[in-house]
């Protein structure tokens, strides 16, 4: 498919979608709502944000209710999430499996399409500087997508479908020339990427390291690394108090906030700086491989990118694996 | 697919006051007939406009068919909330929620500090008519006005070892020394071959389970509860993780073998 036909493909789904996608505005590429193809940044460079809102709203109602009467809500309307990048494409496989019984997530899910894009995966893998996992040939077996599209080196791009309702898709935009890309579950058959097991031991038992220490001497627990974090998902239920009612809304929360630990009588398990540093970590590189076998943190850097005081992840990992072999 | 975030409508049938701060509800669920828990389980109950928090099931499990009762103490907004509840009210929970303590196959220690013994009176209850185990109580209070469950207590301290201290004024009502808890566990001697339940707040924990350890009870036989702030109640929003698991879903109760490969609890 040369590039006027993939035009055609995605002119016909931005006329009944909302579609977010990739976009250039001034020297940084932003996921956000377009209207045009050519708002779309084709280079596969990393966006400052992910996609995660599009799965996971930073707030949504869950239900109201109004004396006795309990009414569920479910607002969604038929979105697409267009040439996501293979790392926003881990944090979404990670959210597949985190919120695979939750009725809202499901909900939303259900009306949105999940195309995914490269301009070259084993470059996707340098260029990103990925310490996370080492590039194995199979990736996208492994990863949860409708339809992927691959920019080959000759300009031209070819198709993937990766479920029943992304080769739906394909065939109704006349797009007969794909391939079908069975999930093939979280863990590799060759087992867990050893990366993976090596940050976690790095992480586990790391309480004590002074790392912690002199990371809490800088960060300011602003959360905006977890903000911008892809995989991050904590959330509050809170309670909105309206006219004819209650809503119960979730929203995104951070491990950083004060509230986050608190409870009766204003007791707090994460009060320390170094605590909340050590349990935001631990989650990612403990946690939910413990749990999925799987990912926590996909190497974005964005945690980097946003922080104030430049708290490098990447960096700390090194520190940490090689004082854990000292 | 089940809504996790729903509510039921459960209805207060009798309100007992327990101290001047603590109420137990006796509640009616929607589902009541065929509602079943394990000691040691709780439930998220709430008003809507206040959000909802976890309180553990006070009532005997063989009741559950019946009616529940949570032991309430009124510290936040919603716990205040919850203590103007009478007769014929109207509450919202869901649940039950958690793993329950492991049955029991051994002797029974229960030691208890402040609001500890509320969950821990549900065990006693499935409990304390066996005879092929003895039980032992060790409770810790502040002072005589916050007792809780003071019916039940005089019936078990007759029946059972129960051992009574309190920090200030001494007690007219029960044989109580004076003092903490870890005095009851330095001047009385343990059962052997027991499991020991621990509940109270968690600075109790170290001292109490550091004790226990000198005493040679083995790790895998101390169970500590474990209270944390509480969402979703089914192990996603992560606000009550412990190491890699979730107080909501593998929890409240946790083994200490589980807990001391924790840097956090290794006391
Ligand atoms: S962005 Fe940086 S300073 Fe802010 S909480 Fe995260 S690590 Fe700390
Ligand atoms: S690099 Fe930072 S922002 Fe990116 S996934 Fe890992 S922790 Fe999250």
């Amino acid at each position: 498919m040369d590039l006027g036909e993939l035009q055609k493909f995605v002119e016909n789904l931005l006329s009944d979608n909302i579609v977010y996608a990739p976009m250039k505005k001034e020297a940084k590429v932003f996921v956000s709502p377009i209207n045009n193809f050519a708002e779309i940044d084709w280079t596969s460079e990393l966006p400052a944000n992910s996609f995660k809102s599009v799965f996971l709203p930073p707030e949504e109602i869950l239900w109201k209710n109004a004396g006795k009467k309990f009414k569920t809500a479910f607002a969604s309307k038929k979105t697409i999430a267009l040439a996501m990048n293979v790392l926003d494409l881990q944090a979404f496989t990670l959210f597949e499996h985190v919120f695979e019984k939750d009725i809202y997530y499901q909900r939303r899910r259900q009306n949105t399409f999940v195309v995914g894009f490269t301009a070259g995966l084993p470059d996707d893998f340098r260029k990103y500087k990925i310490f996370h996992a080492d590039y194995e040939e199979n990736v996208l077996e492994h990863l949860i997508f409708d339809i992927f599209i691959e920019k080959q080196k000759n300009g031209n791009f070819i198709f993937f479908s990766g479920s029943e309702k992304g080769q739906k898709l394909l065939e109704e935009n006349n797009v007969k020339d794909y391939e079908h890309i069975e999930f093939a579950g979280l863990v590799p058959e060759s087992g867990m990427n050893p990366r993976l097991i090596a940050n976690r031991k790095a992480v586990e038992l790391s309480f004590n390291d002074k790392l912690w220490d002199e990371l809490a001497e800088i960060c300011l627990a602003c959360g905006k690394c977890s903000v911008v974090c892809p995989t991050c998902f904590c959330f509050n239920l809170e309670d909105d108090p309206q006219l004819n009612g209650v809503e119960r809304k979730r929203q995104w929360t951070s491990c950083f906030y004060p509230e986050f630990s608190k409870i009766c009588g204003n007791k707090k398990e994460l009060a320390e700086v170094k605590k909340k540093l050590y349990f935001w970590y631990y989650h990612k590189f403990v946690r939910i491989p413990e749990e999925l076998s799987y990912y926590g943190c996909v190497s974005c850097m964005r945690c980097f990118n946003v922080c104030p005081v430049g708290i490098n992840i990447a960096a700390n990992l090194q520190r940490l694996a090689k004082n854990q072999q000292k | 697919m089940k809504n996790n975030y729903a509510y039921e409508l459960a209805r207060v049938i009798k309100v007992v006051r327990e101290n001047p701060i603590t109420n137990t509800l006796h509640l009616k669920l929607a589902n009541q007939k065929r509602f079943q828990f394990l000691p040691g389980q709780f439930v998220q109950i709430g008003i809507p406009g206040f959000g909802e928090c976890p309180i553990a099931i006070s009532s005997a499990p063989q009741d559950a068919g019946k009616f529940i009762c949570l032991t309430i103490r009124g510290v936040g907004e919603l716990t205040k909330k919850l203590l103007t509840l009478k007769a014929g009210d109207i509450a919202f929970v869901h649940g039950p929620y958690g793993n329950g303590y492991p049955a029991v196959e051994k002797n029974l220690i229960l030691i208890a500090g402040g609001c500890g013994f509320i969950p821990l009176v549900s065990v006693y209850e499935n409990n304390k008519n066996r005879k092929d185990i003895k039980i032992q109580i060790l409770m810790g209070c502040r002072n005589e006005n916050l007792l809780l469950f003071r019916k039940k207590m005089q019936q078990a301290q007759m029946k059972h070892d129960l051992n009574l201290i309190l920090e200030e004024t001494l007690s007219k009502s029960f044989a109580a020394q004076k003092g903490l808890i870890t005095d009851l566990l330095k001047k009385n001697k343990l059962l052997a071959n027991a499991t020991v339940f621990v509940c109270g707040p968690p600075a109790m924990y170290p001292a109490v389970v550091k004790k226990l350890l000198e005493l040679k009870v083995a790790p895998a036989d101390i169970y500590l509860t474990l209270e944390k702030r509480m969402h979703c109640g089914v192990g996603i929003c992560q606000h009550c993780a412990v190491g890699t698991k979730y107080v909501c879903k593998d929890g409240p109760i946790f083994s200490y073998e589980y807990l001391r490969t924790l840097s956090e609890y290794q006391y």
